[in-house]
């Protein structure tokens, strides 16, 4: 039973990978790609590997799909559609690929120490009981900040290319017509979806969850909303753009403030370390939502409305 | 119990399969909406109610009844979303106007 669900779990990846590939509409291509996402996803559930299921589907599947469609609209005003008979570079590079990691599995090194067993020893000490969370904002928290440094370089960056675009679309589209089906099952749904969100983060400590899936819930959650045409980043601008930074901010004002007391960058007092770890995480939320959200505000499928 | 929930389920699995064979199937997309919305609604409700009796404890029960919920209320306001669309595009287009389905193909 399980074996021909797996089986059919691989076929159905394999077909929509070459409906990616094969179909000749775009918008067919991106409609595959996300289902794509969600396979993946049930994929990494099969494997036991909840955390990156979550991440998949959060981020993959969902944002990646939204600014993929997104960039559509884009396109479909400019007319520029690419070739889409370049197939051989991209199939050669694939068949190199997989040829590599075969290789790859076959010639495994063995590993030096035992990182899983390292991790479970010391677990006690991180302050949260869930193995992932505590590699991510515990053992390897230089990884972490980094890549909150990364998201909030590519949001300042998407900001600066965009700033005079997004203000030309910000006086032309406003208030136009808010679908009221969508705005009453979109209001109706965003105090779930901050819900979920709060619970994903909270449940970071003790099972799958943690900051990134939280924050891509909130984000898509915030998507959503600006979907619905209710234009929630024009009530707090400067808020909003502060609140970019915040993550990282703190985050860095967590770790250095730990060297006053003669401790080494990064390291949290045991005592403290899970109320740390939670604090960070929430601030980590909140702002890894708000740079996913301005990443898909500030692309320029905004002249949409205007056009029309 | 057993052999109801099979039964359930079954029922919610047909369901689907008749839906998806509707979408693949009908002329035009208001008629396929109707036909989807079947597997969304009918189908999720039937495999959900299959299910409870075998949930371990009444927040697990409750999940699955939220979910259920949810995916009615967000396939209700995409499809209303989608139907809109199309009637905007096209407003001569009479719900069970097969004619229009050449148009729509896109």
């Amino acid at each position: 039973m399980q074996f021909a669900f797996d089986s059919m779990l691989g076929l159905g990846l394999l077909a929509c990978a070459a409906g990616v590939f094969w179909s000749r509409d775009l918008f067919r291509s991106v409609v595959m790609f996300i289902a794509f996402g969600l396979l993946l996803a049930l994929t990494w559930v099969r494997l036991e590997a909840p955390d990156l299921a979550l991440a998949e589907a959060a981020i993959g599947a969902g944002l990646t799909g939204v600014l993929l469609l997104d960039a559509i609209g884009h396109l479909r005003q400019h007319k520029e559609h690419s070739p889409r008979n370049h197939w051989l570079l991209p199939l050669l590079c694939c068949i190199a690929l997989a040829l590599l990691l075969i290789l790859s599995l076959n010639a495994r090194p063995e590993a030096s120490i035992s990182l899983p067993e390292l991790v479970a020893e010391s677990l006690p000490e991180s302050g949260v009981e869930h193995p992932i969370t505590a590699v991510l904002l515990n053992f390897r928290s230089y990884d972490t900040l980094l890549e909150i440094a990364v998201l909030l370089v590519a949001a300042v960056v998407a900001m600066a290319l965009n700033d005079g675009l997004a203000a030309t679309a910000r006086t032309s589209a406003e208030q136009s017509s808010r679908d009221p089906v969508l705005a009453g099952f979109t209001s109706r749904l965003a105090p779930v979806i901050l819900l979920i969100a709060v619970y994903v983060l909270w449940a970071g400590s003790y099972m799958p969850g943690g900051a990134f899936q939280g924050g891509a819930i909130l984000a898509a959650g915030l998507v959503l909303l600006k979907l619905a045409d209710f234009h929630i980043e024009r009530y707090a601008e400067s808020l909003l753009r502060l609140g970019l930074a915040l993550g990282f901010l703190v985050f860095l004002a967590v770790a250095t403030s730990v060297m006053i007391g003669g401790r080494p960058f990064l390291t949290y007092p045991e005592a403290f370390a899970g109320q740390f770890i939670l604090f960070i995480e929430a601030v980590l939320t909140f702002s890894i939502g708000l740079i996913l959200f301005s990443l898909f505000n500030q692309s320029p499928g905004q002249e949409v409305p205007h056009d029309n | 119990m057993i052999y109801l929930q099979y039964l359930l389920v079954g029922a919610g699995c047909l369901f689907f399969i008749v839906g998806t064979l509707g979408l693949l199937r009908f002329p035009d997309t208001f008629t396929r909406i109707h036909a989807i919305t079947k597997a969304d609604n009918l189908g999720l409700g039937l495999l959900m109610l299959g299910l409870l009796p075998s949930t371990q404890s009444v927040p697990q029960a409750l999940k699955l009844v939220l979910i259920w919920l949810l995916v009615l209320a967000a396939s209700a306001t995409a499809s209303y979303l989608i139907a809109h669309y199309v009637k905007a595009k096209s407003p001569d287009a009479l719900p069970h106007a097969a004619e229009t389905a050449s148009e729509e193909q896109d």
